[in-house]
């Protein structure tokens, strides 16, 4: 009998062995290996994509790569009313080691990095037709999200010249397994130069003209431009800046037709591309209802939180019949200040948000010609005057001094992310703060601290 | 095997020669009301031999020559043995202390007697009296060392259950649910942008005959991997044969908040508002902040800067009526809930059958209104379980229930569009503007706004049934294979209209889908070899496979030509379509033996081989053993004269369980889908761990069991300790290297405490009755090693974290140190230890567990002959509660211009003032930063339950055909002591994770109810 019970059950668990063990194995229905992707022409630019979808993100163009910076250097022109404490501390120049604005745009930019580093570390599979463009656009995009890490989390190259060893780490190569990830900070200039070399890389290797949305020759040199101009490189700047517009000189027809658009404006250089399925501020998708530069900015009939009040201060620096001022409208929803005024450049979900655009080229190359008393394509005179007249405001007779350009430069670049980029470049007062004050910086996220000792954490966080 | 045969011979020799009846006779009663059992199983000890109880509860059996001991048993009753006699009367009961009840285990049964783990045993008398919707509701704080959390007052949301203390930190922290052998999906399948649902309610708890709750290692290690967190084995009711049994139930609840917090009137709020404005001038002007003239002229540009200025806010929020002649003060808080919410229950079932056939059918109905508004869960369905005797060798059956339930739900806590937040809209607000709609924007999005013009409905179908036939190969040889499903298809559909915040300019649509399959098919040999004499084994050995096949899709459109058209078909613009699966396989060996020796003597051992989906090739198989021993000394001839101790009874075990709650393919390095517009993508998301494998729990319970007084008192108590060793954990990693966790076995956790479960019948009259049980238990947490990491709660409005030395899911936060009394700043410790009253040198620490050290609750039940009142504690202590709300409630507008608590009148206003509420102002504040200021002690007792209820007598009964009818009256959180201001039984979220929990953000508090209800059998 007991040879009988042994039997049975030897037998039962050999039927459930070979009937079920295989099946352990299972497939992700979602996801592909390593192995599966990086080894086709097609994976690889796959991977290339995905560090452009980061762009989109809150973490980056989609709401703090832009917001961060207007929020430091927000003194004057702009107040926030948001319930968001994060974003209420870095108004307030208050912001922790563990804000989490700070630790998304740390996190999601690496996450974009080792995308495009595996792009680049596959070059090689990609088909010889594409595979320069490509290379030029991982490049371009790894210099780009370089030059925002340095930006927010690093002291300018005005303050050191870049001889300060406090920049971020640089990362080149994909990681593929768990060894070697204790990394230390790299110096600014190492960083800057990286930046550079990524860029002047991918100008080179990107074709002249691309699809919407994606590099071309002109956003290399634009970025570059601004990049020589954190340096006070002003001949570069100047050239880069000249080299974009003598590809193309188009500046829109008007300042009303710059933003919310389905696609990149006329003068769009380089532009983060949305859709009604791909965008930050729609409930679900990429992002979620509580994010995106539209749902901060905008007060509209069921647009936006109003959570940026544009100051009465910043709208009576525009002269009367400025275009750039009829930009400007009164909340007509959410919001706790029904008073406040908002800004027209971010109102609509789902479209398109600049990076980079023409005229910011103009006035960059009007100032460096200014500054460095040369005439790189166009006079000072003229370059500024071109934004000016577009703006339906008279044109100058003459530049009285450099400040002139800055000036109309903060005007016509308003609220897109450039303001503490300019103010920190030529040491100005942030409100009462001196350009290098610790708290215009962002710190390095404790998650990450507490991950990796070796990095060094900014002063006084 | 030898030497067994060995002992059946000795035993054989040894067994003596006495008087025996040759024919038992007898009549088998229900112990509780003397009814006549029929369909009762009587059987002569150690053999197959036997025959059933008739209509009259009569039997009759013949004596075979050498024995003398009748076994009776009945499904849902204990057993009992009998010396065999002429004219026996035998009393069936179904009390759960008794030794001799029946105890669900793994793969079987057995009697509680000889159990030698810790299990907790409960069945429908010990149902809290209340408006639940799931079981798991009804039996909270009634099993010592089972902590059963209710997130809040919504109804139908994820509860969170924890068996023994958190042993996990990134994997699943709830037990193992299984169902009449089939593992039961217990995981929410809520939209992911809401709060967690429960699918247990989808099962109807009249339907459960009993739960078993399986807490230590050598209980439930037969089920291996799956066990670390506990196992909940659910019985569902089966039919007797004989009379057919219709019983009927219904309850009404009327139910309301157990708390309000109070919040500030409208003159009061505007008062204070005026006061922040002038208390930030003062505080600019003399910090030289802005450079005024003058105080004067600061306080005025505070007070009327239409930028800055609080009168500029006062005329807006007050929209258009008069602030300052006190015209509005609308009670917000009183808006969130219904009136007087209502919940109907009621169930229906019809048992019985005949010696061949026996079924149990039901069907439930219940319509049950939250106490917040919207809110409402309603649930209908219907069981059937079938057996049937093919033949002496083969035994069949089913259980069948099919159920559908309907949540209308509203959004989670974190929403402005939930009702619980309309506690911070401005009091001087009306509460309908001069169009006679909802006031909006004042300054939050008004939520009541979404009554009548946003929905969402989460309706789940279920079907959880199994089929399974018992074969015996031998008379002490059984065969059994059972095959199980549980299949839950849910759908939840949203629409918000052009009225609402997310749903304007043109209204905004939302379908999920979950369909989620389980199979599984259990088999297994039982062998139970008969020796005469002092040996008794069992031996259980088989397999188990299961799958499970989860299937979801989402999408999303707007722009809806008319509000009146809410299907997604309308929708002008699709915003969002997704749609994914995945699928995981377990392969389990079992086998267990129990050897029982003299019946006092016992001992049980297990092993469980399981194989997983969810691990790489070199760890995917686990081997999960376990060994217990109990020694019955009361059988002992030395304890036979101690008369007062009527059983004692030890027990100790250990063994190793697992856990393998992580999400699939963990172990893999991957890419992942990414979209951008034309440029569909990939990222890297996952980096490679091969080595992956199993989470393990050893755990040592030591128990003890006895009754004293002819068992008047009886107790059970545990002691256990559990090791949690290869935690599953999301490990930090560096971001920069594009990731920024992996999940790597690291890291130890351990819990260890004691359970008491105590029952006396303190009066046992003929009239009169009074019976006492109390169960309590201790836990401590103690998180050992997560290579020295701090795991910060993910989770929105969390502060908690775990770090080693410390319990999971510490509060950590800056310590709030008062106020100072010079300037009313709010003080805090930096890391030195000193006060500061700049937030940023504040410095992180452990203040607080939000898991309680005590839980656990005591009955006193009261009988007078059909009268009975019962009254039921419960209790925690050593637990805290942070009101995350706080930061925006009680901070006096640094946060925003949200309506304060009552608790800002007791503000600081001038110097010298000595308060805890520092001062207010909406520029110059310090006070809204998280820190203890929000942290409080959680413990509570509360009256969970009062009820009296009355047993109509039987002579009034019989006229109308009616075998029972019971009447009764109940009440539900009646009262509370705590010192926490608001309701201290919140999650919010509900969050099931192991760092959630002890978190109140705007969350609706627990019911008050009153239930009435009827009981009739037919």
């Amino acid at each position: 009998m007991k040879h009988m019970n042994k039997f049975l059950l030897a037998g039962l668990m050999s039927v459930g062995l070979i009937s079920c063990s295989k099946n352990l194995e299972i497939q992700s229905e979602t996801s592909l290996s390593p192995e599966q992707l990086l080894t086709t022409s097609d994976g690889v630019v796959s991977v290339l994509y995905g560090g452009y979808s980061t762009l989109v993100a809150g973490s980056c163009y989609g709401t703090d790569f832009i917001m961060a910076g207007e929020l430091l250097a927000g003194d004057g022109d702009i107040f926030w009313r948001g319930t968001f404490q994060t974003y209420r501390d870095i108004f307030n120049k208050q912001q922790i080691a563990v804000d989490p604005t700070a630790q998304r745009m740390w996190i999601n930019s690496y996450k974009a990095i080792n995308s495009l580093n595996n792009v680049l570390k596959a070059i090689s599979v990609v088909n010889e037709d594409i595979r320069d463009n490509i290379e030029g656009e991982a490049k371009f995009l790894r210099g780009l999200y370089y030059f925002n890490l340095i930006q927010y989390f690093a002291q300018p190259w005005s303050k050191s010249a870049g001889n300060d060893p406090l920049g971020v780490p640089l990362i080149l190569q994909p990681v593929e397994n768990l060894d070697n990830l204790q990394v230390s900070r790299n110096s600014v200039k190492e960083v800057y130069d990286q930046v550079i070399s990524d860029l002047s890389d991918a100008k080179a290797k990107l074709p002249e003209s691309n699809d919407n949305g994606r590099a071309d020759k002109s956003a290399a040199s634009a970025i570059l431009s601004r990049v020589y101009l954190q340096q006070a490189n002003y001949a570069g700047a100047a050239a880069e800046a000249n080299a974009v517009i003598e590809f193309d000189e188009t500046l829109a027809p008007s300042v009303s037709v710059l933003f919310n658009n389905s696609g990149n404006s006329a003068e769009d250089i380089f532009a983060v591309q949305q859709n009604s399925q791909v965008n930050v501020g729609s409930y679900q998708g990429v992002g979620n209802g509580n994010d995106g530069l539209v749902t901060f900015f905008a007060s509209l009939p069921g647009v936006g939180r109003g959570d940026v009040d544009i100051q009465q201060a910043h709208i009576n620096k525009y002269s009367n019949g400025d275009d750039r001022k009829a930009l400007f409208y009164l909340t007509q929803g959410n919001g706790q200040n029904a008073n406040a005024m908002r800004s027209s450049k971010w109102r609509e979900l789902y479209k398109v948000i600049t990076v980079v655009r023409r005229a910011e080229m103009y006035l960059t190359r009007a100032e460096a010609n200014y500054r460095n008393s040369s005439a790189v394509g166009a006079s000072p005179l003229d370059d500024i005057n071109a934004v000016r007249t577009r703006a339906n405001v008279p044109p100058l007779a003459n530049i009285a001094n450099a400040d002139v350009i800055v000036n109309e430069r903060l005007l016509e670049l308003a609220f897109e992310g450039d303001k503490l980029w300019t103010l920190k470049r030529l040491k100005k007062n942030i409100g009462t703060r001196a350009y290098d004050d610790s708290k215009l910086v962002l710190p390095i996220p404790q998650r990450e601290r507490d991950a990796n000792p070796n990095i060094a954490q900014n002063p006084t966080f | 095997m030898k030497w067994l045969t060995t002992l059946m011979m000795a035993t054989v020799l040894f067994t003596t020669v006495q008087a025996q009846v040759q024919t038992a006779k007898g009549t088998v009663t229900d112990a509780k009301d003397g009814t006549p059992l029929q369909g009762v199983s009587v059987k002569v000890k150690g053999q197959a031999a036997g025959t059933q109880t008739d209509e009259a509860g009569n039997f009759t059996i013949n004596m075979p020559p050498g024995s003398k001991v009748l076994v009776f048993s009945f499904i849902g009753y204990e057993i009992i043995e009998a010396e065999a006699t002429a004219n026996m009367q035998i009393k069936l009961g179904t009390q759960t202390q008794d030794l001799n009840a029946v105890v669900v285990v793994g793969y079987g049964t057995k009697t509680k007697k000889d159990v030698t783990g810790a299990i907790a045993k409960l069945n429908q008398n010990d149902y809290i009296p209340a408006p639940v919707q799931s079981f798991e509701q009804a039996i909270q704080g009634k099993a010592a060392g089972v902590v059963i959390s209710s997130g809040s007052g919504k109804v139908g949301q994820g509860i969170k259950v924890q068996v023994r203390g958190s042993a996990s930190l990134s994997a699943g922290t709830q037990p193992f649910y299984v169902i009449d052998g089939v593992p039961m999906i217990s995981n929410s399948q809520s939209d992911i942008n809401n709060d967690p649902t429960n699918p247990l309610a989808d099962l109807n708890p009249s339907d459960i005959q009993s739960i078993e709750i399986l807490k230590d290692a050598s209980a439930a290690a037969i089920y291996g991997s799956r066990a670390a967190n506990g196992v909940v084995l659910i019985t569902t009711k089966k039919g007797r044969a004989g009379k057919t049994n219709i019983e009927a139930n219904y309850a009404v609840s009327f139910s309301k908040p157990t708390k309000k917090r109070g919040f500030l009137t409208g003159k009061e709020y505007s008062d204070l508002l005026l006061e922040a404005a002038k208390n930030d001038g003062v505080y600019d002007f003399q910090n030289g902040i802005s450079g005024f003239g003058s105080e004067q002229e600061a306080i005025d540009f505070f007070t009327n800067d239409p930028d800055y200025g609080a009168v500029p806010v006062l005329d807006y929020l007050a929209q258009g009526t008069d602030w300052r002649n006190n015209a509005v003060n609308t009670p917000w808080e009183d808006y969130i809930y219904r009136n007087n919410a209502i919940a109907h229950q009621a169930d229906i079932s019809v048992s019985g059958g005949d010696e061949k056939t026996r079924f149990y059918a039901s069907g439930t109905f219940s319509d049950q209104q939250a106490i917040v508004i919207m809110n409402k869960f309603q649930k209908y369905g219907g069981r059937l379980n079938l057996d049937h005797t093919a033949s002496k060798r083969l035994t069949l059956g089913m259980n069948l229930a099919i159920n559908r339930s309907e949540n209308f739900r509203v959004s989670d806590d974190n929403a402005f569009s939930t009702p619980g937040q309309i506690v911070a809209l401005a009091p001087i607000a009306p509460l309908r503007d001069a169009n006679g709609e909802y006031s909006d924007n004042i300054p939050y999005y008004n939520g009541l706004i979404q009554a009548g013009n946003a929905s969402d409905r989460q309706r789940v179908f279920r079907n959880i049934g199994n089929v399974y036939a018992t074969y015996k190969l031998l008379p002490s040889l059984a065969f059994r294979s059972e095959f199980g499903a549980d299949i839950l298809n849910q759908n939840e559909e949203q629409f918000q209209n052009n009225k609402t915040q997310d749903g304007a300019p043109a209204g905004k649509g939302q379908y999920l889908t979950a369909s989620i399959t389980t199979f599984n098919t259990n088999n297994y040999l039982t062998f139970t070899p008969t020796f005469k004499g002092d040996h008794d084994l069992e031996l259980v050995g088989g397999m188990s496979y299961q799958q499970i096949n989860s299937r979801i899709s989402g999408i999303q459109g707007e722009n809806f030509p008319s509000q009146k058209l809410q299907t997604l078909s309308s929708a002008g613009n699709i915003t969002f379509g997704s749609s994914s699966g995945t699928t995981d396989r377990f392969l389990s060996y079992f086998t267990r033996a129990s050897y029982k020796f003299k019946d006092r003597y016992l001992l049980s051992l297990s092993g469980r081989i399981d194989g997983s989906s969810r691990f790489g090739n070199n760890r995917r198989y686990g081997f999960f053993p376990a060994a217990s021993v109990g020694w019955v000394l009361s059988d002992e001839e030395f304890l036979k004269p101690v008369t007062w101790v009527s059983s004692l009874k030890l027990r100790a075990g250990y063994g190793i369980t697992g856990n393998a709650e992580i999400g699939n393919l963990n172990y893999l390095s991957l890419f992942s889908t990414t979209q951008y517009p034309n440029l569909p993508g990939f990222e890297a998301t996952q980096v490679a761990n091969p080595d992956l494998g199993w989470e393990k729990t050893g755990q040592v319970n030591i128990g003890l069991d006895f009754g004293l007084f002819n068992n008047r008192l009886s107790a059970t108590i545990d002691w256990y300790k559990k090791h949690t060793t290869d935690l599953l954990l999301t490990v930090q990693i560096p971001s920069t290297s594009g990731f920024t966790s992996v999940v790597r076995n690291v890291g130890v956790v351990d819990n260890s405490g004691v359970e008491f479960t105590i029952s006396s019948r303190n009066f046992a009259g003929k009239d009169f009755q009074w019976t006492t049980d109390f169960v309590a238990a201790y836990n401590k947490n103690n998180v050992v090693d997560i290579n020295g990491q701090i795991i910060d709660d993910a989770a929105r409005a969390g502060r908690k974290a775990a770090i080693e030395g410390n319990p999971i899911a510490s509060f950590y936060m800056p310590v709030f140190a008062g106020v100072d009394p010079n300037n009313g700043d709010a003080l805090y410790l930096d890391a030195e230890g000193k006060t500061t009253s700049d937030y940023s040198l504040a410095n992180r620490r452990v203040v607080g567990n939000p898991n309680p050290k005590w839980t656990g609750g005591l009955t006193n039940t009261f009988t007078y002959k059909g009268l009975s009142l019962s009254a039921f504690f419960s209790f925690t202590s050593g637990n805290d509660i942070f009101n995350a709300s706080g930061v925006y409630q009680e901070t006096g507008f640094g946060n925003g211009y949200d309506n304060q608590t009552r608790t800002l009148l007791n503000r600081w206003q001038k110097p010298g003032d000595i308060t805890n509420v520092p001062r207010v102002g909406v520029y110059y504040n310090n006070g809204y930063f998280e820190s203890t200021r929000w942290l409080y002690d959680g413990s509570f007792i509360r009256l969970k339950s009062l009820m009296l209820s009355y047993n109509l007598p039987k002579n009034l009964l019989g006229k109308a055909n009616i075998s029972g009818l019971r009447l009764f009256v109940a009440g539900y959180n009646l009262f509370t002591i705590t010192s926490y201001a608001y309701d201290p039984e919140v999650n919010s979220g509900a969050g099931t994770a192991a760092l959630s929990g002890g978190i109140d953000y705007y969350t609706i508090p627990t019911q008050r109810s009153i239930t009435v209800g009827l009981n009739v059998k037919l």
